[in-house]
């Protein structure tokens, strides 16, 4: 990886961003940046902070003290509009009680108001982003039915949606997914990275809170370790995922690189098959 | 049909089931439009006083020339100083009390709500209730200052004030509780209710009897004056309705969801709530408090044609007034001379809907 000269605000950065609620740190001096064209992984226990940093990454949530910045310029002093120009984010599965079907879910996306108009190119992006989440065979279904891991990828399908339609030259765009593979098969996690990492490639910086280790190693540039609302560490995978760092962490014992000692299967998905799914 | 549509939805048909629903809302707006059409000739065609359907437009459109005829001029006077303002007045009700159903499930995310129901229009009822009763005391000045304005205006005030109150309690960090929401709804509703009485108590018994509209509902003293006090109301709602469709529509993904789609929560949410407000105050304040329309429509809607706002709004306004002028048909014949609340035909309507619902939901669909 050569760096390029590039300026050294680009992409998504997060300067020591603390939230407080009611005197209590939910997140504190946690600092970062996910350049353009970038995958950082955010790794860590339970009550990390991760999705608040994640909600502050995307504007949502406003830090106690910090500041978080898009190409330079603070997130929260630009309108709920301008961001979702240049920002797209992917729930947790959300609950809704309204019988919306999936194409109209993911069509929600091509409202944005700024977002390429065209009703042709608007068509061609939803069907595509539905494809790629591999929601296509779903689009009539009615979202209230669907299984968890389908509702997940119905969201990923409608940030898709929306980061295709952004005009891309207004700066760096970014992809935020908060646990994306929860409620995954594992062939459907490979395909959501995937799609991350096809995303990233073409210039988005993408952020993920991932639980599944293995996972973040395959697919992060750099993974961001968090404990107790602090950023224990960023860095390549290979330097973050060491058996020390690790068991401190989560606070139990995690071997890296070495079969169970016991001699038990493990198992490690790594690349997706290729050509159309077949699935019913 | 619509059935049909849904079931085809459900089974999954990736190129046409979402075409199907856009030209299903569109030939339900037409529908509507064109039911609403023949069920406003109805209503000012069918009362205690028949008037046929060929004397109808003789008796809308002709000059004043014809005074020979008495049967022609008392049709006249049944026709314009009755029906046709009570007609108006009725459907804007409907559609403003299903309009403001459709928006209040939007905002709080759950089909049971209803500005009857969680009562936004007890709080209006309680703020009309007062400007009557006090308007020659207590609230002197306001009653001169605003004059035929002064009580759609407050029941407008009592509604917004009741919503602002319901949101600020049923939404904790983003997320609303939908049974803190019904269950704060019923004790808003019995407060308001309990200050209509107490000041149904103190009033005399002229007051009395306008007061006992506010409670039950009724489209009874229609009058061109408050067609004309209803006018602003309707100016505003068909201005701001437009603007809150898309924000209806992210809402119902979630807040945060709505904000990542680019929505100005916090400004959509005033504007649903100010909108809500307008709607069921000005409905209140001439026609008292009539439920389960807010429940009954928009839920008919989303069965026929989904819950994407640009559809539901329309189709609920077109729809709950034909309801409404229907039931007020009724209201004014079944028992003629004498009429019956509407607010009561409505409960007999609503009432099983609302069960229907509740029990649906229970079931975990």
């Amino acid at each position: 990886m050569t760096p390029a000269p590039r300026r050294t605000d680009t992409g998504l950065a997060a300067s020591a961003l603390a939230v407080a609620v009611t005197g209590r740190h939910l997140i504190a001096d946690v600092t970062l940046r996910v350049a353009p064209g970038e995958i950082v992984v955010v790794a860590g226990p339970n009550g990390a902070g991760k999705s608040t940093l994640l909600r502050c990454l995307s504007g949502e949530l406003r830090p106690s003290s910090g500041s978080v910045t898009l190409d330079g310029v603070p997130v929260s002093s630009q309108s709920a509009a301008a961001l979702a120009l240049r920002r797209a984010v992917v729930p947790q599965a959300s609950v809704l009680h309204f019988p919306f079907t999936v194409a109209e879910v993911v069509a929600l996306a091509a409202t944005v108001p700024g977002l390429s108009t065209p009703d042709a190119r608007q068509r061609a992006a939803i069907t595509r982003a539905m494809a790629r989440a591999d929601v296509g065979h779903l689009a009539g279904r009615l979202y209230p039915t669907l299984s968890g891991g389908e509702r997940q990828r119905v969201h990923l399908a409608r940030a898709l949606c929306q980061l295709a339609l952004a005009p891309h030259a207004e700066g760096t765009r970014a992809l935020l997914l908060d646990e994306p593979t929860a409620s995954l098969d594992i062939s459907h996690q490979l395909m959501i990275l995937e799609a991350a990492r096809e995303e990233a490639r073409t210039g988005i910086a993408v952020l993920a809170i991932l639980h599944d280790l293995n996972l973040a190693a395959t697919f992060a540039d750099r993974i961001a370790l968090m404990a107790c609302g602090r950023l224990l560490a960023i860095a390549r995978p290979a330097a973050i995922l060491d058996d020390a760092r690790l068991s401190g962490a989560f606070a139990c014992t995690v071997c890296a690189n070495r079969p169970p000692p016991g001699g038990e299967p493990y198992v490690l998905p790594q690349a997706c098959a290729a050509g159309p799914r077949t699935l019913a | 049909m619509s059935d049909t549509v849904v079931l085809a939805a459900a089974a999954g048909h990736p190129q046409h089931a979402d075409s199907d629903r856009r030209r299903t809302g569109r030939r339900l707006v037409a529908g509507a439009a064109a039911a609403l059409i023949v069920v406003m000739l109805a209503s000012l065609a069918i009362g205690p006083t028949g008037i046929s359907l060929e004397a109808l437009p003789r008796a809308l459109f002709s000059g004043i020339g014809d005074a020979s005829d008495p049967a022609s001029v008392r049709d006249r006077l049944v026709l314009f100083d009755l029906r046709l303002p009570r007609t108006l007045i009725g459907a804007f009700v409907g559609a403003a009390l299903a309009v403001s159903g459709a928006m209040m499930q939007g905002l709080f995310r759950n089909p049971l709500a209803d500005p009857g129901l969680v009562g936004v229009s007890s709080g209006a009822a309680l703020a009309a209730v007062a400007t009557i009763a006090l308007g020659d005391s207590l609230l002197v000045h306001w009653q001169s200052l605003l004059g035929r304005y002064a009580l759609p205006v407050s029941a407008f005030a009592g509604g917004l004030a009741t919503t602002a109150l319901l949101v600020a309690v049923a939404a904790r960090r983003g997320e609303i509780a939908a049974g803190t929401l019904l269950l704060a709804g019923i004790a808003f509703a019995a407060l308001a209710g309990a200050g209509s009485g107490l000041i149904a108590y103190a009033s005399n018994d002229q007051e009395l009897r306008d007061l006992t509209l506010w409670s039950m509902g009724s489209l009874t003293g229609a009058s061109w004056e408050k067609v004309a006090a209803l006018v602003p109301f309707a100016a505003a709602l068909a201005i701001g309705l437009p603007a809150a469709v898309r924000a209806l529509d992210g809402l119902l993904l979630g807040e945060a969801e709505a904000f990542h789609l680019g929505i100005d929560v916090t400004r959509a949410k005033y504007l649903i709530v100010a909108l809500t407000a307008l709607a069921v105050g000005s409905s209140v304040a001439v026609a008292g408090v009539i439920g389960f329309v807010g429940i009954v429509v928009p839920h008919l809607v989303r069965l026929l044609a989904g819950p994407a706002h640009a559809v539901l709004l329309p189709a609920s306004a077109l729809i709950g007034a034909s309801l409404l002028l229907l039931a007020d048909i009724l209201a004014r014949t079944v028992v003629a001379p004498a009429e019956l609340p509407i607010g009561i035909l409505m409960a007999l309507i609503g009432a099983p809907v609302f069960l229907h619902l509740v029990l649906r939901r229970g079931s975990g669909s």
